[in-house]
């Protein structure tokens, strides 16, 4: 079961302020590199649960032939990414 | 004009909820510490650790708040022990705070957890009160993924006594028509300002509820229990103008605490940590230019008992070394020098900001004398603010273990949402 896994993502940041995902690199179950291109960014909501600002982006991506969606989260004072959980 | 509308919001069992949120929402755990026995409390092997938050679980092991924690451990040992996070409930606070203001500019925060917030002329913009705590509420749930209770009434007072109601997650009103079914039948104790001494002596007057104090004669009460007594009858009668201010109220005394490492049990001691404490208070006084004039010891004994024993200065001071001596006095009144002491605490009250000083004839200091000690203390003040606390001490504590600036807050503690932070730490 996938979640909240630290991963490394490279991003764009447009000039508008937002924030779009684009590749992401995480450790398998085997200790593997596993790198992800994310297809579509299907939704993206602004959470603040006891008052930590994060965006969450509803991502679809296809990992080793079989698609994977599930919700990466930017964390604003951390800086950091982690896929909270995924959905299949 | 139109009729008052006060809301009071409370955060459940704040320090727990909001480890509990960012555990469940933030950190994607499984395990909801909300629904087991759980505490947030500090350093299991720390003696001064207590009970800072419960939860609803853990209540009915009949935890309370404040207890040590190995008496909580004694009565449930699975208790699943969280440390405290400062700065996440300062974060949580001040976003609380946020959404608050959201909805009334108004808000007055009374403590880190909970706040009034005036919703008077608001009912065109939320709709009616109970609908607009409701949409509070379920904001506060859906977007912080925390629980509050909301009080509802025309004055601040029954405002906080409707959110004490029944908890979690509730909205409660409690209007002056309400009075007779909501507040008289509940137990004095519960009315804001009575503690377990005032309840004793409204016992011996036969007032159990707060409805036999509200019928009580006023003029009985104010014999036996002095202003206090008519201020608690306006209460218990639902009568409270104070208004909703923003603004954080200036401080009505300076005071700090602390329990010692080990039982205190001598004079000698016990003078010591006195001093650690006057050291602190004298010179956070000094900070805000106050002086006080009326001097009050707190003692804890190692069984908690606790009891306290006031002394009136001759002349308002903030210098350390004269707080210093009153204190000690005043200790050797109150203590009878056998019983061990876990906790001592000193505390100035009766404050002035006059920027002239009232000698008297008494007390033999000369204001040459004044000026000078007060020069000294103020320079110790100013090489501890520029090199650290530590950097200069009194010869008492030389040598010797324990603090020599006893009690207040730990840096990381000092948060600045209810009280500013002072700018040197």
């Amino acid at each position: 079961m996938l979640r909240n896994c630290p991963v490394d993502v490279i991003s764009v940041c447009s000039a508008d302020g937002s924030i779009k995902p684009l590749r992401l690199r995480m450790e398998d179950e085997e200790h593997q590199l596993l790198r992800v291109d994310i297809d579509e960014v299907i939704s993206v909501k602004e959470i603040q649960y006891v008052g930590i600002e994060a965006h969450v982006f509803l991502c679809r991506a296809t990992v080793r032939g079989k698609e994977w969606m599930f919700e990466l989260k930017y964390t604003i004072r951390t800086h950091s990414w982690c896929i909270m959980r995924k959905v299949y | 004009m139109a009729e008052r509308v006060i809301f009071h919001v409370d955060a459940n069992s704040a320090f727990l909820s909001w480890t509990a949120a960012y555990k469940v929402k933030v950190l994607g755990e499984e395990q909801d510490i909300r629904e087991v026995p759980s505490v947030v409390a500090g350093d299991r092997a720390s003696r001064h650790s207590i009970i800072l938050a419960k939860s609803t679980p853990a209540k009915k092991f009949g935890i309370q708040t404040g207890e040590p924690l190995f008496q909580a451990l004694e009565k449930c040992p699975e208790l699943v022990i969280v440390p405290p996070d400062y700065e996440l409930y300062v974060e949580a606070s001040r976003h609380f705070v946020e959404m608050l203001r959201q909805f009334s500019p108004a808000v007055e925060q009374y403590s880190i957890d909970e706040a009034w917030v005036d919703m008077t002329g608001t009912q065109r913009l939320w709709g009616s009160p109970r609908l607009a705590a409701e949409k509070m509420r379920t904001r506060i749930w859906e977007e912080l993924g925390f629980t509050v209770n909301v009080g509802i009434s025309s004055n601040k007072l029954l405002a906080k006594m409707a959110g004490d109601f029944e908890k979690p997650n509730k909205v409660h009103t409690l209007f002056p028509e309400e009075m007779a079914a909501k507040f008289w039948p509940l137990p004095v104790r519960d009315l804001f300002l009575v503690g377990s001494a005032t309840e004793r002596k409204l016992k011996m007057l036969g007032i159990y509820t707060i409805g036999d104090l509200a019928k009580a004669d006023v003029r009985v009460l104010k014999k036996r229990l002095g202003k206090h007594g008519e201020t608690i009858w306006h209460f218990a009668n639902g009568r409270n103008a104070d208004a909703v201010t923003p603004e954080p109220a200036e401080n009505k005394g300076y005071g700090n605490s602390v329990t010692t490492a080990r039982d205190v049990t001598t004079f000698e001691e016990g003078h010591q940590v006195l001093l650690s404490l006057c050291e602190t208070v004298a010179s956070r006084m000094r900070r805000d230019s106050k002086c006080g004039s009326c001097l009050t010891i707190h003692l804890r004994t190692n069984e908690f008992h606790h009891f306290s024993h006031q002394s009136q200065l001759l002349g308002a001071t903030n210098i350390t070394g004269e707080i210093y001596r009153e204190a000690c006095r005043v200790f050797d009144e109150a203590w009878d020098g056998v019983t061990p002491l876990r906790q001592l605490g000193v505390q100035m009250t009766k404050l002035s900001g006059e920027p002239y000083q009232q000698f008297d004839f008494f007390s033999g200091m000369s204001p040459e004398q004044f000026e000078k000690k007060l020069k000294l203390d103020e320079t110790v003040d100013a090489l501890r603010d520029k090199f650290g606390e530590d950097a200069i001490r009194r010869g008492k504590f030389a040598n010797k273990p324990g603090e020599h600036m006893a009690g207040g807050l730990h840096k990381s503690r000092r948060t600045g949402v209810t009280k500013p932070v002072p700018k040197e730490f």
